[in-house]
């Protein structure tokens, strides 16, 4: 082997090392919806709860779950559709799907068998919500991106002053939540079009 | 064994991530499938990568893992490419 291809070998392997160990999903838009929707939904919640407009607050619940699930439902059918991301991992996707999963599931359990069995009252259901979104972006952290981690720690502690001022949870864990979902998954999603922008550039001059 | 470079690829892959799904490499190393079967095959053939194949539902998954073998192979490989480039730049 001559040192040209000496050379050419090691900028290849550099240049693919580099771009295997990119972390990037595909996926991330999830967070981006479900923070614009928490961060409207949990201050409007907490503002017809505290009118005393049960109707509202019930509505209001119910839209939010349901916009987030059909959002959730087309988006993420629509990703599917789309040619493979280039730098696509999918043990990075699994575990976050995991996590999210498991989180969600724990939020759903919890919110609905504590209120039922008087563990706590149904007011505080929203604080359940903020743990279960502080420990999934916290995970997703560990697994994805150092953003979600910071989220995770910042929505903690907007569970904590939840706790101190419960008639204001909702205005409290809003902000916390959406922003803490919202920021990191645009964060995320900006790393993807980056990427693609890459990968695009280095098509045309290949 | 590395001196091909779709090889070189996958292998620079795999210790990389350690593991990575064919569709994975595929996508990463721009390979058409055929490709990279043969390569994936001659790798394995040499104990440098283990190849696993399951289902996920119905689809069929193959993943990609370096052995320790493969490894050592690839650092000794980046040492010898360091070497003869260090020497035509002294010379």
């Amino acid at each position: 082997m001559d040192s040209h291809a000496a050379r050419r070998d090691l900028e290849l392997v550099k240049d693919i090392v580099q771009r295997a160990s990119q972390r990037i999903d595909a996926q991330a838009f999830h967070s981006v919806h479900w923070g614009v929707i928490v961060l409207i939904w949990f201050p409007l919640a907490n503002y017809w709860e505290s009118q005393g407009n049960m109707d509202a607050y019930t509505w209001t619940c119910g839209l939010g779950v349901a916009s987030g699930a059909i959002l959730s439902t087309v988006r993420g059918t629509l990703a599917n559709r789309k040619p493979r991301l280039p730098g696509g991992n999918t043990q990075v996707s699994n575990q976050l799907a995991w996590i999210a999963f498991a989180n969600l599931f724990a939020g759903i359990a919890l919110s609905s068998i504590a209120p039922a069995t008087g563990f706590i009252d149904g007011r505080n259901v929203p604080i359940i919500w903020g743990l279960v979104y502080a420990n999934m972006t916290f995970m997703m952290g560990l697994a994805y991106s150092r953003d979600f981690m910071i989220s995770g720690l910042c929505i903690m502690l907007g569970c904590l002053a939840s706790i101190l001022y419960q008639p204001y949870n909702g205005y409290i864990l809003g902000p916390c939540m959406g922003l803490g979902m919202l920021i990191p998954g645009l964060r995320a999603e900006a790393r993807v079009r980056r990427f693609l922008a890459a990968d695009a550039g280095q098509a045309q001059s290949a | 064994m590395l001196l091909s470079q779709v090889r070189l690829g996958v292998i620079s892959v795999l210790v990389t991530r350690k593991k990575a799904t064919f569709s994975d490499l595929k996508s990463l190393l721009n390979l058409t499938q055929g490709n990279l079967t043969i390569h994936l095959q001659k790798l394995e053939e040499g104990g440098y990568v283990a190849v696993k194949k399951d289902f996920v539902g119905r689809k069929p998954r193959t993943t990609a893992k370096i052995t320790a073998k493969g490894r050592k192979a690839f650092l000794d490989h980046l040492e010898h490419l360091q070497e003869i480039a260090e020497d035509s730049e002294d010379s």
